[in-house]
């Protein structure tokens, strides 16, 4: 707490840090995931109904009695959102080798044609997802199975520690090769707890805006802790409706909002069409996929669409040990520079359903930037060959509820890490120097890191 | 003492191949070199999609498909928890719902979704050995286990579509000689085949 205080002190205009942060709540049952603010009447039963657009399986075209939530496919991965988020929360990772579990997507992308002014474009045939399922008279596109391999290694104090490699092998391609210099880029469904608030961060928080980018650091109070910090990283810009706009979710901070990322997911993943994107995951050159009949143009319509928006943008993040969430960062997380790239504290400017102006500071720790971590955790083309990967710092807010909540723990974009020691091992690029420190910390110290990480 | 930053053997690679042509150990094991030559090999012939079995579990579910490939047990489901038939593990039943306006559940179901046009229906259940149960449907429905009054959390699931049932499998784990009600909602289907059976023993 002293550290918060002392840091918001410095800060002209912005809540004081000590106030606990906004956004966390404990989770009593988590088929009811809470809002971190109040909801008025009005707006409960919108988000409600959010709710239930976001649990329903779509059905097929023209399915009797279904004719608000018709249209999935032909080509596509889940029937609903909640098969990939459970409730809101990650998606469940894969185990071992075998085939890639549901909420583990490939998804597609060509080297980008023109640079800083082309939408990011998807393999030629197969489009932005790999669609592992399809309705009855369409071929699927293809399967994926992964593979791992066992590495293993030791701290400096000669304890051992083990890792997995995946490899990833896809088969049965339905519609011929993929592109050979399509970007393979399996990625698990990340949780959605606190989106909004991600979303109400300033941008120039986020970009360095006027300020240069050591006002990220100066608001999150890492660097005045001593630490050392791991200024950098880049904003996550993205080509979108012709100008450049701040990317802030997905695992390499695609999208540029909450409903971006929603429309996307109902076109890529499930074949649902909305009125921003009219058209699903099925290129001119799939002809079969093509000429089946859709469930409405559009099929999401746009009442059901602003509802699952507004169940996505009050979900609060869970909260395991009160003391942990409001707190300040363990000072070797600092030390080690790691909350150089997961900033504890982000300031906040949203409205409320009602109008109302809120200000406040949010624990996410992350920088929402985007960080080289090393070709271990690169992407691959088709050919194999790893292409540099810039990926937005994970929040690891909510880390607690996963630990507590998963039979296993399946971390980083891929889900391949299985501990929070292992997603910390895999760190390398600019996070390499506190990857580094962290494994020449004696035992019990990186015990007592790795309890506080699975308290947040 | 740090990780290699570019190790190929090690690090993740992506293969165009038939998958279940692949030779599991070996390709785990293979040196780069051999992997790089399973690139060029081409896909296989299209496979028989809409009969293809739902290979896709991670978990062993020749049981549950053994007892899919056998003639099911039609019973009309309960549309109050009074009027719910008894069903039994090991067997395979095609059961007929009621529309989901008209069934009365013990509580719940356990997910609120759009539910215009949807079927449900109740089943009583009681087993002898407590344990992990699967309980295995052809179609998506939403599947709720209710023990005094209270839903049980599932253990796990796993599903698949596109292929032969059964499609959805969800485990619980269940008390001996209780009465259970097993719900099943949110479909827009007149029936569900569904079987319950045993989990087999975790390999150690
Ligand atoms: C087949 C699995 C799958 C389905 C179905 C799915 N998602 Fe996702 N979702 C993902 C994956 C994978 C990502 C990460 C995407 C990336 O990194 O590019 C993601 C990311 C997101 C994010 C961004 C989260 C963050 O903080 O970065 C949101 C929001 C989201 N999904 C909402 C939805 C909604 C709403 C639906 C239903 C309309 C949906 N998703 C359906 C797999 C899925
Ligand atoms: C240079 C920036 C940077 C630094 C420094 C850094 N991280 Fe990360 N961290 C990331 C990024 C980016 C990811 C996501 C990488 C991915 O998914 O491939 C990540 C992911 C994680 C995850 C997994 C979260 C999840 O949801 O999967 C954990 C845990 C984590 N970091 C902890 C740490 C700790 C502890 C330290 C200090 C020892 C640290 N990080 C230092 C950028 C950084």
């Amino acid at each position: 707490m002293l550290l918060a205080a002392g840091v918001a002190a410095g800060l002209a205009g912005a809540r004081p840090l000590d106030q606990s942060p906004l956004g966390r709540r404990a989770f009593v049952n988590s088929r009811d995931p809470p809002f971190y603010i109040d909801l008025s009447a009005m707006t409960a039963a919108r988000v409600r109904l959010g709710h239930a657009v976001f649990n329903t399986p779509w059905e097929p075209a023209g399915t009797p009695g279904a004719a608000d939530h018709d249209g999935v496919g032909p080509l596509f991965n889940s029937f609903s959102c909640d098969e990939c988020h459970n409730e809101g929360a990650d998606g469940h990772g894969p185990l071992g080798d075998g085939p890639a579990p549901q909420a583990l997507v490939v998804e597609l992308q060509s080297p980008l044609g023109s640079g800083a002014t082309a939408a990011a474009a998807g393999d030629p045939t197969y489009g932005h997802v790999l669609n592992t399922v399809a309705l009855p008279g369409v071929r699927p596109e293809a399967s994926v199975e992964i593979l791992y391999q066992e590495r293993t290694g030791r701290y400096d104090d000669g304890s051992a520690w083990h890792l997995r490699a995946p490899h990833y092998v896809i088969g049965n391609l339905g519609y011929g090769p993929l592109a050979a210099t399509t970007i393979i880029e399996p990625r698990l469904a990340p949780q959605l707890f606190g989106d909004g608030l991600l979303e109400a961060v300033p941008e120039a928080i986020i970009t360095g805006g006027a300020h240069g980018a050591g006002r990220v650091g100066d608001v999150a109070g890492a660097g005045n802790a001593g630490g050392a910090s791991v200024a950098g990283g880049a904003p996550a810009w993205q080509w979108l409706d012709g100008r450049l706009q701040l990317g802030r979710f997905g695992w390499q901070g695609v999208s540029v909002s909450i409903r971006d990322q929603t429309t996307k997911a109902f076109a890529r993943e499930m074949g649902v069409t909305s009125r921003e994107r009219p058209h699903d995951d099925c290129t001119v050159l799939q002809r079969q996929c093509r000429s089946q009949p859709n469930g409405g143009d559009p099929e999401v319509s746009d009442a059901l669409l602003d509802a699952v928006v507004a169940f996505e943008q009050w979900l609060a993040v869970p909260t395991v040990n009160a003391a942990t969430a409001a707190g300040p960062p363990d000072p070797l997380f600092v030390q080690l520079g790691c909350a150089g790239c997961h900033r504890p504290r982000l300031p906040v400017r949203l409205r409320d359903p009602d109008g109302r102006l809120i200000v406040g500071t949010i624990a996410p720790y992350t920088d929402l930037r985007l960080h080289d971590l090393g070709m271990g955790l690169a992407d691959r083309d088709v050919t194999g060959q790893p292409v540099v990967s810039r990926w937005r710092t994970a929040p690891l807010w909510g880390l607690g509820y996963r630990v507590n909540r998963e039979r296993q723990l399946t971390l980083l974009h891929d889900g391949r890490a299985r501990s929070i020691e292992e997603a910390i091992l895999w760190h390398g690029g600019e996070a390499r120097a506190a990857r580094e420190s962290f494994e020449r910390l004696p035992r019990a110290r990186r015990q007592a890191l790795l309890a506080w990480l699975a308290s947040l | 003492m740090s990780l290699p930053e570019v190790s190929m053997p090690t690090a993740p690679t992506v293969t165009r191949t038939a998958a279940r042509a692949l030779p599991r150990r070996r390709a785990a094991r293979a040196p780069l070199p051999l992997l790089s030559a399973l690139l060029v090999c081409a896909a296989a012939g299209a496979p028989a999609w809409a009969q293809r079995p739902c290979a896709d579990f991670s978990w062993n579910v020749q049981h549950e498909r053994d007892l899919f490939a056998s003639q099911p047990q039609a019973l009309p489901a309960g549309s109050t928890p009074a009027s719910a038939p008894s069903i039994h593990a090991d067997r395979f039943y095609e059961l007929q719902l009621a529309p989901q306006q008209q069934v009365h559940f013990v509580t719940g179901p356990g997910k609120v979704v759009l539910s215009g046009g949807d079927y449900a229906g109740l089943v009583k259940l009681r087993v002898s050995q407590p344990g992990s149960y699967r309980v295995s449907v052809d179609a998506p429905f939403w599947i709720d286990m209710v023990s005094d009054g209270k839903m049980l959390a599932t253990q796990d699931f796993q599903g698949q579509r596109g292929c032969r049932p059964p499609r959805k499998i969800v485990e619980f784990v269940l008390p001996a000689n209780q009465e259970l009600w097993l719900q099943f909602s949110n479909q827009p289907r007149t029936q569900v085949h569904v079987t319950v059976t045993r989990s087999p023993l975790p390999k150690s």
